[in-house]
């Protein structure tokens, strides 16, 4: 993630998006972009300046160094990976022209495309792929999604000063990679859409050592000629890239600065061609249904589940949720239409982990579903009715988390549960959470990183990953079954028998109720009639680079 | 003279200096970890390890100020944890904009206070006087954010009259230098009615029109010489002390200024450009109590021996 802030970071707890409203909207689903229909195609057009602005600068242009959703569209302008997203989640060849995966899963080969140049005129070479990884690997330089790349072999040797050089990341040729892994993982091309994978020119990176996330040079489609830190972008067409599919636009200047109010009024009155690119929902909460019912927004508002989820965390090491009829009276107690409701209906109720985008994700699960009288029925049995109080921790940085805090304080309240409100900073919110035996109770969210359920539960829900301080198992759950089925799912390479042991450990995990699931984000991208291509992707949620003006 | 001036000099490094040693300690008493802030939520524990080694964050506190303050001898106010970009070149870069807003700003509300300090004055007690204090009072108490914020909504959005966000031209700066300048006038009015009304009273003015001197003669060019000396003094101050509100200005219009940037750093939780920014506006006020004590004795000869 992102320092600014982390922006990165902010936007996984932050919640949102959602729509009671969804019918009135163009729902745009992976591979159907909503400006194109079967009798009538438009013929994209050349030119133009696309007119975006954020409200605060995206972490860097070092692709090792920025890894959240606000910078991967801008990095994705600039940088090209071996394999890329198609309008969906299936992966397409992109650098590397195709590739072999040997019979046990391990060990894959990738043929580069040739006569690929990065925008300083050198061909891209297989050795330049090894390089990148191994620069991510690189504990010096603190790449924020090196963890990913720690199964492939040799890793942990390199990572610890054993070898010079990574084992399993070989170029035997100019146009070959092979990438060897510890044990297969049937989710590994994913993780190499994953910005540390995305490929670097070593003797730029050498040329400008730390400075080298000002001065990017990669193989996109466009180059970034611009940028006033915190104040502006400008990218204009990469004349060494051979995809005018993607160059329809020719310029992108990015406004930075300013709130998302700001942006929308601006918007209104056509100084930008997308309201808000932070998507987060996309349109400001208080606008929302102000928007929906302009007539002159109507069919310009794109609108996408995200796989993001929201779940109030109970910590299973400290009392009293280290008793199971606790937490499951605290799954039956919270409403979650209300708050749903409550927030415009712009998120969508969840009783799941897994949100709808993700393979696995289950429509039927409903483990607990809204019942005071039998949460009140369990605190009895419990011998705890009425004396359960506790801390609720969750981040100041937006209104929802207020929102949602207070509506489920008081569900609470109904059934003699007290819960203290404890908003805090993000960074103070990130310490007690991930610390152990500290936070009791915390509303927490997990967005995707790449369209896998292990992502959500291997990560989560693991025992094995629980660690004393910046844990992601935030509830500090440890059922040795759900483990068990965990680990034989990671590495399982049968993809139907995967989902299912995935679902498994799904509903096991949910039914130990460490979490209450809360909802799925939604989310809104508001366009000008003349902007075209701009529909959401389920992962990269925006690409400029597929955009053109219809004017 | 000399020993005064040194004594000043001291007095201003103390200042400083304690301004950094109250910053730098009270930016570490927040609670949570910067690691955290720029690894972002999804951090593995490896990697909050490297940024700490990164930056030396596990070193004591002590050796890091020991440190900053080195650099901090040496010119250099670090680099932004988050941007990695050097401080003081985030500082110039911004710079010229926040002085073109608060230049405009001052030129505006002095141009506005004037006529209506001298008006006020010469017509005292009338419901013209009045009806100014009235309003002159409304504007002081104003929050500068909602009033930047009204302005931007009516006067831009709704009735398309101004531009209203970001620097892309002059006409970008109007509106917000306009919010400046009505936080401001004032309370400038007032002061300038307050010193007219005691000019006027004085033998040298009622000198002037028993010689027949024209009332705007009178007004303009004999009384409001007089009575802007003590103006010009609060004046100086001010624009040093206008930070605070070029602060929400610029944040409500997007402006990349330092108020912007101040803003950011302490949202990214980012040490060196907090350091940096609060830093910088210590030496603005520092500096232009300097400025102010030496255009007071070049206006007004016989304060030169105070200083």
């Amino acid at each position: 993630m992102s320092a600014l802030v982390k922006f990165t970071a902010a936007t996984i707890l932050r919640i949102l998006v959602g729509s009671l409203l969804c019918g009135t909207l163009s729902d745009t689903r992976a591979g159907l972009p909503p400006s194109v229909s079967a009798t009538n195609v438009p013929i994209p057009k050349r030119g133009g300046t696309l007119r975006l602005a954020m409200p605060n600068d995206i972490s860097s242009f070092d692709p090792a160094l920025a890894f959240d959703t606000i910078s991967e569209p801008f990095l994705m302008l600039v940088y090209q990976g071996l394999v890329e997203y198609d309008d969906g989640v299936k992966l397409l060849p992109c650098l590397a022209k195709n590739w072999t995966i040997s019979a046990d899963q391990r060990i894959y080969s990738f043929h580069i495309r040739p006569g690929v140049r990065f925008s300083n005129g050198r061909v891209v070479v297989a050795s330049d792929f090894v390089y990148t990884l191994e620069r991510t690997l690189d504990p010096k330089l603190a790449a924020l999604s090196e963890s990913f790349f720690e199964e492939i072999a040799g890793a942990p040797d390199y990572r610890a000063g054993k070898t010079p050089h990574v084992r399993g990341l070989r170029a035997p040729s100019d146009d070959t990679l092979v990438i060897e892994l510890t044990a297969p993982d049937p989710s590994f091309l994913y993780i190499l859409t994953l910005p540390g994978a995305l490929v670097v020119p070593r003797e730029v990176v050498a040329q400008y050592g730390q400075s080298f996330g000002s001065h990017p040079v990669g193989t996109g489609p466009y180059r970034l000629t611009e940028w006033l830190r915190a104040v502006r972008m400008r990218f204009e067409r990469n004349p060494l890239s051979t995809q005018s599919d993607r160059q329809y636009l020719d310029a992108i200047d990015v406004m930075e600065g300013g709130d998302r109010e700001l942006h929308l009024m601006m918007f209104e009155r056509g100084e930008l061609d997308i309201a808000n690119i932070t998507a987060d929902p996309g349109i400001p909460v208080p606008d929302f249904i102000r928007i929906q019912h302009t007539p002159r927004w109507q069919g310009l508002i794109e609108c996408m589940s995200a796989a993001s989820s929201y779940f109030l965390v109970l910590n299973t090491e400290l009392p009293p949720f280290n008793e199971l009829k606790v937490r499951q009276a605290m799954n039956y107690a919270i409403d979650k239409d209300k708050i749903v409701r409550l927030l415009h209906g712009t998120s969508t109720p969840a009783n799941s982990v897994l949100p709808p985008p993700v393979p696995g994700y289950n429509p039927n699960l409903n483990v607990y579903a809204y019942d005071p009288a039998k949460a009140r029925r369990l605190l009895a049995e419990s011998g705890h009715a009425d004396d359960i109080s506790f801390n609720l921790w969750y981040e100041t940085d937006s209104t929802k988390p207020d929102t949602t805090a207070t509506a489920i304080q008081y569900d609470l309240l109904q059934v003699g549960i007290h819960a203290r409100l404890n908003p805090v900073s993000f960074p103070a919110f990130l310490d007690a959470t991930q610390r152990r035996k500290t936070a009791q109770c915390s509303i927490s969210g997990w967005s995707q990183d790449y369209p896998d359920p292990g992502d959500f539960l291997d990560t989560m829900f693991n025992g094995h990953r629980i660690t004393d301080e910046g844990c992601q198992n935030l509830a500090f759950y440890n059922n040795p079954e759900v483990n068990d089925l965990l680990a034989e799912a990671a590495t399982c390479p049968d993809p139907d028998r995967r989902l299912h042991l995935y679902q498994v450990a799904e509903r096991t995990m949910l039914t130990d109720a460490p979490v209450v699931p809360l909802y799925f984000a939604r989310i809104y991208a508001l366009r000008q009639p003349w902007l075209r291509g701009c529909y959401l992707h389920p992962v990269l949620y925006f690409r400029f680079e597929r955009m053109w003006l219809d004017r | 003279m000399i020993t005064r001036l040194l004594k000043r000099f001291i007095a201003s490094a103390v200042t400083l200096l304690g301004t950094a040693f109250l910053t730098f300690f009270l930016l570490n008493a927040v609670p949570g970890d910067v690691a955290r802030v720029i690894a972002g939520a999804k951090a593995t524990p490896e990697v909050i390890k490297d940024i700490h080694a990164k930056y030396h964050l596990d070193d004591p506190l002590w050796q890091r100020f020991g440190f900053y303050l080195g650099q901090l001898a040496h010119g250099n106010l670090g680099h932004s944890y988050v941007t990695d970009q050097s401080v003081a070149e985030a500082i110039l870069t911004r710079l010229p904009t926040t002085a073109a807003l608060s230049s405009l700003a001052v030129v505006m509300w002095v141009a506005l206070a004037v006529p209506f300090g001298v008006l006020t004055a010469r017509f005292r007690d009338s419901w013209f006087d009045r009806s100014v204090l009235i309003a002159a009072t409304l504007t002081l108490s104003l929050p500068a954010f909602w009033l930047a914020r009204m302005l931007q909504y009516w006067l831009g959005y709704q009735l398309g009259w101004f531009p209203i966000g970001f620097f892309r031209s002059f006409f970008d700066l109007l509106l917000p230098a306009a919010a400046l300048a009505i936080l401001f006038v004032g309370y400038y009015a007032r002061l300038i009615h307050t010193n007219m009304v005691e000019v006027l009273d004085s033998p040298y003015v009622r000198a002037a029109r028993a010689r027949g001197a024209s009332e705007t003669a009178v007004l303009f060019q004999h009384a409001l010489r007089n009575a802007m000396i003590p103006v010009v003094t609060i004046l100086g101050m001010d624009v040093a002390g206008l930070l605070g509100g070029v602060l929400f200005i610029e944040n409500v219009f997007a402006l990349p200024g330092i108020g912007t940037l101040a803003v950011q750093s302490v949202f990214n939780l980012d040490p060196p450009v907090i350091m940096g920014t609060v830093l910088f506006s210590a030496a603005l006020v520092v500096g232009a109590n300097w400025v102010v004590d030496l255009l007071y004795g070049l206006i007004d000869p016989r304060i030169k021996t105070g200083i």
